[in-house]
């Protein structure tokens, strides 16, 4: 019994050993003492700013390092966001008192910028709820590369985070004081769920963008966020990038004027950022990538000559499936689109949906309009040559032998290939009303 | 007299009596317990097994007593440490009892004269204190010394035949037995029979006067029921072994007894059905009672870190109960009940870990509110087990897998919080057991409001001192009350133990740690067996047939079979139990509990 007794001793102290080694996250961590991180934002600091920046190297003679990130965090403040323990005496500071800080910092890359967010805050940040990455235009033009590289390397960062561009500088899309829910980071969330249901952005998570970023043929694609009203961070706190900027209470008041919206999507080259899609040629973007689940389309009936109804459909049920061909050589690329809708509106009494005439019509018509919206991505996408549809990957998957004569000019050939658009549309219901309602 | 002779005849019969209690415990060199040698040399110095608080003096009052009882006359020397058995004389048998018990205060030799004359003397020997006077005079002195005037004893009738006459004849008792050996005789006064010896004789009536007073049968306060039967057994083993067969009335109940402790001298019962039961395992059992050494078994935990199969797991592997149903139901699942005389629990082998979630209330409620609870049951043991673990977990090395609101809500709770979560933790689990183990301490209704009211009014205290935050009273809590869901309070405590290690463990390396520490005691709780049984069945090895009553239950149509992890002989419920005529070469042997035989001459 004793030998035995040792045996098991002995594969305990084994498996204790393989505890020190294998867990690869064994430092505890307090959750009192992690700054979480919500939004993260990158910009290119002013080019022409010189002065003394967090994360400068004094030694270096300082002003003539540049410095070419500047990380913006924004870092929640869970006293006045969890209500603390109620006893914790005096928690919370009245409304005036925004529930996260918005800290600038910058360097001469990432994870060095990051790394200066020490300076700043007393407590370790902590990426693992990140749910936001915005980058302004000028940061996304030069290559959003490093930042990709620095997410995906990170070891609490989560791919799940929302990727998106800013025409303006992400700063101040930071600065935005929130609508609705507390912090930006939960505001951005529930405008990027709800982008599939409004086919109005283009929700693309860090893993997707970074598998189109790295996948051959396919070139990635974002939200584009615009600030409606910009902030007057100026106002708030004397000199613009003056070191790190914290904005607490009564400045991040002031500044509640600004805000977001969604604003159609960004497309990439490669890594750098080529242009942007509207309204119209996102949903087209989401329904060949199958992204789209729902979205209210107004269509025009012509019920007699000069009588002009609308009618509004919101799709029900939708289907995409890309078939790549290749006829003597040459590629070609059929979208085969299914989709279903639901007439939720009519602006006529006198419209009845339920004959097969009108139905007819009606189905032509959101045929019609779903073929324009595609057809306006596409060719957005062609101009831009980037091909965020993944054209060349079903292609690479189909026929990897052809890909290999294809790919070195691939985006050059995406912009000629012959696309095909094949739509199958239906509405299926009316709600619950079946006749029109009587107007007198 | 003289005191040195007095006292080596004594010794040799204290030795004596040792020997026959041990029985053929002594011939068994399988020793279990290990030391045999200590049991011997502790019990020459007792003096007497019913002397109650040990004097220091022990020579002079017993050398008082005789000489007041007047024993100027030794027996021969020779003839006390040759023979254990009664002479005939009754004078000197007398003196043999009186040398024997006689310093006890409350034993008791009652000489009487027999026969239309008195021509008979004989004597009465019992313990004041333990033999009950209405039953005496009911059965012993009444019609001895009143009724059977007419009966020419001692004339005609002497001796052997006197001996007939009065136990086939006279005394109206159920239990009479017939013994001539001294020893055998001592140890039934000792546990409250009378002895009447009868000059002339050789052989003494053992008559079962046992009378001390006893619990009444009451509702077990550990196993409650909402529907069901309300009786539990109580600390008379003949009363619990009664309780049993009132609820299972058939021949093939079997009931063997063995009388364990040197000193103490305590009745077992090994209760099970011929012909369910496998006769392996049975066998095992006793085998294994057999070889344990031990001076005195005053409850059945005693024996049952003797027999379990692996004494150095935390995990019980003998199931016990104080419900009566509870054992007849395993008893017809052909296990085997192991009672103990002075406790109302009884043992049930071999045990499977799913006895342990199971309770009697699931047989008497509708089955699919039972398989419901039984789920609820597995949930919180789980819960019990690992919530504060994974809390520390999940909260110190994983905080990406909590819901931002949630942790954003936690993190300002811990604001105000001086120490790290494990520290907290085990402030809060300390807290919680003490509250528990003093609770249990605590005098009925006070200890009640003690636990609620302290369990409130610390928590609160705690938050609100910052020494805790409300996240972690309520994880506290929570385990604390899922560990109340657990029937069995034998499975609850290795639970709680591993709790604490995982906490620990948790906090330090995460989630790792906990899936390390679970896998090692999955593995070590697949590895156990009852009385060969394997611990987990039916999960491991699985058997399919028996999850009928595992987690979920069967309703009783569908139950067909005894569960197959028993080996039952007989595994259909369905038919009647065929007889088996007894085969009577089975070793029994008579001990002074056995009621079972009755007045039978040897």
């Amino acid at each position: 019994m004793m030998r035995r007794l040792g045996h098991i001793f002995h594969i305990f102290i084994v498996l204790c050993l393989y505890l020190l080694v294998l867990p690869g996250c064994w430092s505890r961590r307090e959750v009192d003492q992690l700054s979480f991180v919500g939004t993260v934002g990158l910009d290119v600091p002013d080019e022409t700013f010189q002065g003394n920046e967090i994360g400068e190297n004094p030694n270096m003679g300082g002003n003539h390092r540049r410095q070419t990130f500047r990380y913006t965090a924004e870092i929640m403040k869970p006293r006045v966001l969890g209500g603390g323990g109620g006893m914790l005496g005096g928690g919370r500071g009245g409304i005036s008192e925004l529930p996260y800080v918005v800290i600038s910092v910058t360097g001469q890359s990432l994870w060095e910028a990051e790394r200066n967010l020490a300076a700043v805050t007393p407590r370790t940040p902590f990426f693992g709820q990140a749910s936001q990455i915005i980058m302004s235009r000028g940061f996304a033009r030069r290559g959003v590369y490093p930042a990709v590289d620095y997410f995906l390397r990170k070891r609490d960062f989560r791919g799940t985070a929302w990727v998106s561009v800013t025409d303006d500088e992400a700063q101040k899309v930071l600065k935005s004081a929130a609508t609705l829910e507390q912090t930006t980071s939960e505001e951005m969330d529930g405008l990027m769920e709800g982008a599939k249901n409004t086919g109005l952005g283009y929700a693309a998570t860090l893993k997707d963008f970074a598998l189109a970023l790295t996948s051959e043929g396919r070139d990635p694609i974002c939200a584009r966020i615009s600030v409606v009203s910009p902030a007057r961070p100026q106002e708030a706190v004397g000199a613009e990038s003056s070191g790190p900027q914290t904005f607490t209470t009564a400045q991040a008041a002031q500044m509640r004027s600004g805000a977001y919206r969604l604003n159609g999507a960004a497309v990439f080259r490669k890594d750098k950022l080529v242009g942007f899609l509207n309204p119209i040629e996102t949903r087209g973007a989401l329904r060949i990538n199958g992204k789209l689940v729902r979205e209210v389309m107004t269509l025009r009936h012509e019920n007699s000559p000069g009588e002009q109804h609308e009618v509004s459909v919101e799709i029900s049920h939708s289907q995409t499936r890309l078939k790549p061909e290749i006829k003597d050589g040459k590629p070609r690329v059929v979208v085969q689109v299914i989709e279903e809708g639901v007439l939720g509106e009519t602006s006529s009494p006198h419209l009845d949906v339920f004959s097969p005439k009108v139905t007819t019509e009606l189905n032509r018509e959101f045929k019609k309009k779903i073929t324009q919206e595609i057809e306006a991505a596409i060719r957005k996408a062609r101009y831009l040559k980037a091909d965020v549809f993944g054209f060349g990957e079903t292609i690479r998957r189909a026929f990897p032998k052809e890909w290999r004569n294809l790919k070195r000019n691939w985006r050059e050939e995406f912009a000629h290939i012959p696309v095909e658009i094949e739509v199958t549309a239906t509405i299926r219901r009316a709600g619950h009303v079946l006749r029109p309602v009587p107007a007198k | 007299m003289s005191d040195s002779l007095m006292g080596k005849g004594l010794r040799s019969l204290m030795r004596n009596l040792r020997k026959v209690s041990r029985g053929r415990l002594s011939q068994d060199t399988r020793s279990r317990a290990g030391n045999t040698e200590k049991p011997r040399s502790e019990a020459t110095k007792v003096r007497s097994p019913l002397s109650k608080p040990p004097r220091p003096n022990t020579e002079k009052p017993r050398s008082e007593a005789t000489k007041r009882r007047g024993i100027n006359e030794q027996p021969p020397p020779s003839q006390v440490t040759s023979s254990s058995h009664l002479i005939g004389d009754l004078k000197s048998d007398l003196n043999l009892f009186r040398a024997l018990l006689g310093h006890s205060r409350d034993a008791a030799f009652r000489e009487i004269r027999l026969g239309s004359k008195g021509q008979l003397p004989a004597a009465l020997v019992y313990l004041e204190d333990m033999a009950s006077k209405p039953v005496q005079i009911q059965t012993i002195l009444r019609p001895l010394l009143l009724e059977s005037r007419m009966i020419p004893l001692g004339n005609e009738i002497a001796g052997k035949d006197a001996v007939d006459v009065i136990q086939d004849a006279i005394l109206p008792a159920g239990d009479v037995k017939r013994m001539d050996d001294v020893n055998l005789i001592v140890l039934s006064v000792l546990a409250g029979d009378t002895a009447l010896l009868i000059h002339g004789s050789a052989q003494a009536l053992v008559v079962n006067t046992r009378g001390w007073n006893m619990r009444q049968v009451s509702e077990p306060d550990n196993e409650l029921v909402i529907r069901g039967p309300r009786e539990g057994f109580t600390e008379n083993l003949r009363n619990n072994v009664a309780l049993i067969r009132s609820r299972l009335k058939s021949p093939d109940l079997e009931v063997r007894y063995r009388r364990l402790g040197f000193i103490t001298h305590t009745d077992v019962a090994v209760v099970f059905i011929n012909g369910i039961a496998d006769p392996e395992i049975v066998d095992e059992v006793m085998n294994r009672i057999d070889v344990i050494q031990i001076d005195g078994v005053l409850e059945g935990s005693y024996l049952e870190e003797f027999i379990e199969d692996n004494p150095y797991s935390p995990f019980p592997q003998i199931e016990h109960t104080e419900r009566p149903d509870k054992v007849v139901a395993s008893l017809l699942e052909g296990r085997i009940a192991i009672m103990t005389d002075g406790t109302p629990f009884a043992m049930v082998v071999p045990t499977v870990f799913g006895q342990y979630l199971q309770s009697g209330d699931d047989y008497y409620q509708r089955y699919h509110v039972a398989t419901f609870i039984r789920l609820l049951r597995l949930l919180s043991m789980f819960v019990s087990l690992i919530l504060p673990g994974a809390y520390l977990a999940i909260v110190t090395t994983h905080p990406e897998m909590v819901p931002t609101t949630l942790l954003v809500s936690i993190a300002a709770q811990r604001e105000g919080v001086p120490f790290p979560a494990i520290i907290e933790a085990l402030l809060m689990e300390g807290t919680i057991e003490i509250l528990r183990e003093s609770g249990l301490r605590m005098p009925g209704r006070i200890g009640q409001a003690i636990s609620v009211v302290g369990a409130i009014v610390l928590g609160q205290a705690a938050v609100s001192a910052g020494l805790v935050s409300p996240a972690m009273v309520m994880i506290v809590s929570l385990t604390g009350l899922a560990s109340f869901a657990i029937p069995s309070f034998a499975i609850a405590i290795p639970l709680r133990l591993l709790r604490f290690g995982l906490m620990v463990v948790g906090s330090i390396f995460g989630i790792f740690g906990i899936m390390a520490i679970f896998m090692v005691v999955v593995a070590h709780l697949a590895s156990l067996r009852s009385f060969g049984v394997p611990y987990m069945e039916p999960i491991f090895p699985f058997r399919a047939a028996d999850l009928k009553d595992f987690i979920l239950r069967a309703p009783w149509w569908a139950m067909t079979e005894r569960p197959r992890s028993t080996h039952p002989i007989k595994l259909t419920r369905r038919t009647e139990e065929v007889r088996k005529v007894p085969s009577g070469n089975q070793q029994r042997r008579t001990t002074a509990t056995s009621g079972k035989r009755g007045a039978t001459k040897q």
